[in-house]
């Protein structure tokens, strides 16, 4: 009887054993079916809302915001409007095909190239933006992606918002438009510099933007409305504050509000309306007078607004004459007017080719020099370079001057130095200053360069807004 | 496939402000290189139904008429992990094909023999990349190939047939990399790597030489020094775009006074000599006359 129940019971586990395993088998679906199912899924999902989607796309924590629409349609196509201004409005309004992929995840990867390829593309390809996309996961409505090919640990994590009807009504595409004309006539390392003038607070404020990335450095606040009245008064504060920006309804929006407070009163700024635009600025060259953009604008609590072009700069005016010792930089950091160094092609590597050193002397006392009766000259321009002998150091003397806000005026002489001078040495050192500086001479902009990674170091870069050339000085 | 992918073709070294954006003194390198080993009939590989009207074009011109897949839309596996670069263009992609068709195919099929070698050797895939590759270490990669299998055009974005320079690098690209085929193929020409033996630039150290120094060596670029596979390739693709190719690397200067004239003249007779070589190799083992295509390259520059 025992034995008989023992074998019941053996055929009923027996039967559920088998029952449950029949079960588990037909739920198992092939990988194939699953990866087409689970794209199936996703491809349903983006092209589910009626206007498609919203995209604020940050790149990168430091990045602004780029506002972008998206309509993934049924042919496999995506439509991706933008308020990315840039090759004749190409990036406005686009059509490209996109793929769902599946490997470790779901994919989606816009094929061709777009406003993402082309903020991908900036800086050299290393600014952060991208157009390959880990689906991360459904939250409510929104469908959220991690970028995929950002480096490990700096993955950009994005959020697709159902678009409402009129969500291209905010689409301010004049504004970066415009403010692109700032870029020109700009330092190379800086970047756009502009002065917003708080007309009723009798306030500006000086900040560097840099409008592929959308960020804002802001430098400093001072009292007075034009640079000459900052710089008279004398009553400026730095604020270095970094912030993000985007565009939205007519106006810049700062990602980060700037706040501070200067003079007893508390200030905040967290977007700026941007009303009227016209290119009747004051010019940056006197010898080039071409007028320079202006935007009026105002902000809420704080009054009207203008944004001028500029190249003043609080911190620039440190720059002041060293007695101590000659500026100097690596001839590599002096640049013509295109941002290519003229000693890896140019003037100085033609004419020096061993070249070192680019020296500025400006107020320099030579108490210790290696011929008594030749001292350098305490104003001069020049190079250090190699020869069979040694190190070599020529000089073209300038006429003393001091700086001006932060600009300093540049007056070559015919004096060379040092005694010993060739005539080959002078007439090519004749050809590099001039080019720098102008045949006569000209008035060269200083202003505050920060090497993150040295930050102790004052370095400052002097700009000639009338040729575009540039060098850095070290302190 | 990426990791047999350590083509490089054409590099840009860029100097950096800093490791900023400016672009201090750059210097282009001609370099191409492949992997040897490789088989060269790669199928084609998965080709989905076309649907569009340019998708249809390929299929038809260039799928089923020639057995080439067309890959113009982005897939990672187009470059290494850590390269970066962007897709072309979706309106770009009709003129390269047009590009692909008059200074490729059609001079291959202006020459005698050509359609038929032509036909049997050609590579199973073209890669449009819209830029250049960032390699992350300063360097830009302008083209690469893989073993015949693969042939990577890049900056098809900035697409101008009036830019001399521009097609020049894309013609490059095609004749360098369809070059290793007939080596891969029917060898080098004999006893061709004895011809400027001395010249040849150990492993990685081509990097260092100028084009004058290249020259003197007897080589038409600083790249064609890393290998004889690669001196071969390169030259067949100076022979094919350079419109001055006999004057740069041919014809010897006259009067020469420095000892670099006289180096440089040497170079060149090294040049004619692999030259002359290739040549009668390649008619030989293809049926098909370089002098010929050279010609028929040259007529639509």
């Amino acid at each position: 009887m025992i034995g008989m129940t023992k074998n019941i019971l053996f055929y009923v586990f027996l039967f559920f054993l088998i029952s449950s395993c029949d079960n588990g088998l037909d739920k198992i679906t092939p990988p194939a079916e699953r990866s087409a199912e689970a794209i199936s899924n996703l491809r349903d999902d983006l092209e589910e809302p009626a206007n498609g989607w919203v995209l604020n796309y940050q790149p990168t924590p430091e990045s602004g915001i780029f506002y972008l629409l998206l309509k993934f349609n049924d042919d496999g196509t995506v439509r991706i409007q933008s308020d990315v201004p840039g090759d004749e409005d190409y990036f406005y309004d686009q059509t490209i095909p996109y793929r769902i992929d599946t490997r470790l995840s779901l994919e989606l990867i816009f094929e061709t190239y777009a406003v993402l390829h082309y903020l991908f593309e900036q800086n050299a390809s290393t600014f952060g933006a991208e157009f390959e996309f880990y689906y991360l996961e459904k939250d409510g409505d929104n469908l959220m992606f991690a970028s995929k090919s950002d480096n490990l640990g700096e993955n950009t994590v994005i959020t697709l918002e159902p678009a409402s009807a009129d969500a291209a009504d905010v689409f301010s595409r004049e504004l970066p438009e415009n403010l692109f004309a700032y870029d020109t006539i700009s330092s190379l390392f800086v970047g756009p510099m502009q002065h917003i003038s708080l007309t009723e607070e009798n306030l500006s404020i000086f900040w560097s933007i840099n409008l592929d990335e959308r960020n804002i450095s802001v430098s400093s606040v001072g009292e007075g409305l034009s640079v000459s009245e900052v710089a008279t008064i004398n009553n400026t504060k730095i604020l270095n504050h970094q912030t993000g920006y985007g565009f939205s309804d007519g106006k810049l929006v700062l990602s980060d509000p700037l706040n501070f407070s200067f003079g007893g009163e508390n200030i905040t700024i967290s977007e700026m309306s941007l009303n009227s635009y016209s290119e009747t600025g004051p010019p940056m060259c006197t010898d080039n007078p071409i007028a320079t953009p202006v935007y009026s604008g105002s902000v809420s609590g704080l009054g009207n607004t203008i944004m001028y072009k500029t190249l003043f700069d609080v911190k620039g005016m440190d720059f002041q004459p060293q007695s101590e010792s000659p500026y100097s930089i690596n001839v590599f950091y002096v640049a013509d007017s295109t941002g290519i160094s003229i000693s890896q092609r140019g003037s100085i590597e033609e004419l020096f080719p061993t070249a070192n050193w680019f020296l500025f002397n400006y107020g320099f006392d030579d108490d210790n020099p290696s011929d008594p009766l030749d001292p350098q000259p305490a104003y001069a321009v020049g190079l250090e370079r190699s020869t069979d002998a040694g190190d070599r150091t020529i000089l073209r003397e300038f006429v003393p001057t001091i700086t001006v806000n932060n600009t300093v005026s540049v007056v070559p002489t015919d004096n060379y130095w040092p005694n010993d001078i060739t005539a080959e040495e002078i007439s090519n050192l004749e050809i590099v200053v001039d080019e720098i500086f102008g045949d006569d001479g000209g008035i060269i902009h200083a202003l505050n360069y920060t090497i993150e990674s040295q930050p102790d170091l004052t370095i400052f870069t002097l700009y000639n807004a009338c040729n575009n050339y540039e060098f850095l000085l070290v302190q | 496939m990426i990791d047999s992918m350590k083509n490089l073709f054409y590099i840009i070294k860029l100097g950096g402000y800093l490791g900023s954006c400016l672009l201090f003194g750059a210097v282009i390198l001609v370099v191409t290189s492949c992997f040897e080993e490789d088989k060269l009939d790669v199928p084609v590989g998965d080709v989905e139904e076309p649907t569009t009207a340019l998708d249809k074009y390929i299929d038809s011109n260039f799928t089923e008429e020639y057995g080439i897949a067309i890959r113009y839309k982005y897939v990672d596996n187009f470059v290494n992990p850590g390269q970066r670069v962007a897709p072309p263009k979706l309106e770009v992609v009709r003129p390269m094909l047009d590009l692909v068709d008059e200074y490729w195919i059609d001079v291959y099929e202006d020459v005698d023999g050509g359609e038929q070698y032509f036909r049997r050797y050609v590579p199973g895939e073209l890669v449009f990349l819209g830029g250049l590759i960032y390699n992350g270490d300063g360097t830009v990669t302008l083209g690469t190939a893989d073993a015949g299998a693969r042939i990577t055009f890049t900056d098809v974005n900035s697409i101008d047939f009036d830019d001399d320079e521009w097609l020049l690098r894309q013609l490059h690209t095609v004749y360098h990399e369809f070059a290793h085929i007939v080596h891969q193929n029917d060898k080098l020409p004999p006893a061709f790597e004895e011809i400027a033996a001395a010249g040849y630039s150990s492993a990685g150290s081509w990097f260092n030489l100028t084009d004058e120094e290249a020259l003197m060596r007897g080589f038409v670029s600083p790249y064609a020094t890393s290998s004889p596979n690669e001196d071969f390739a390169e030259t067949i693709a100076f022979y094919m775009a350079e419109a001055d190719f006999f004057e740069d690397y041919i014809t010897l200067e006259e009067d020469c006074t420095t000892a670099a004239c006289e180096d440089r003249n040497e170079g060149r007779v090294l040049i004619l000599e692999k030259l002359n070589a290739i040549k009668e190799h390649y008619l030989k083992s293809t049926g098909v006359d370089l002098d010929d295509l050279r010609a028929s390259v040259q007529s639509r520059l």
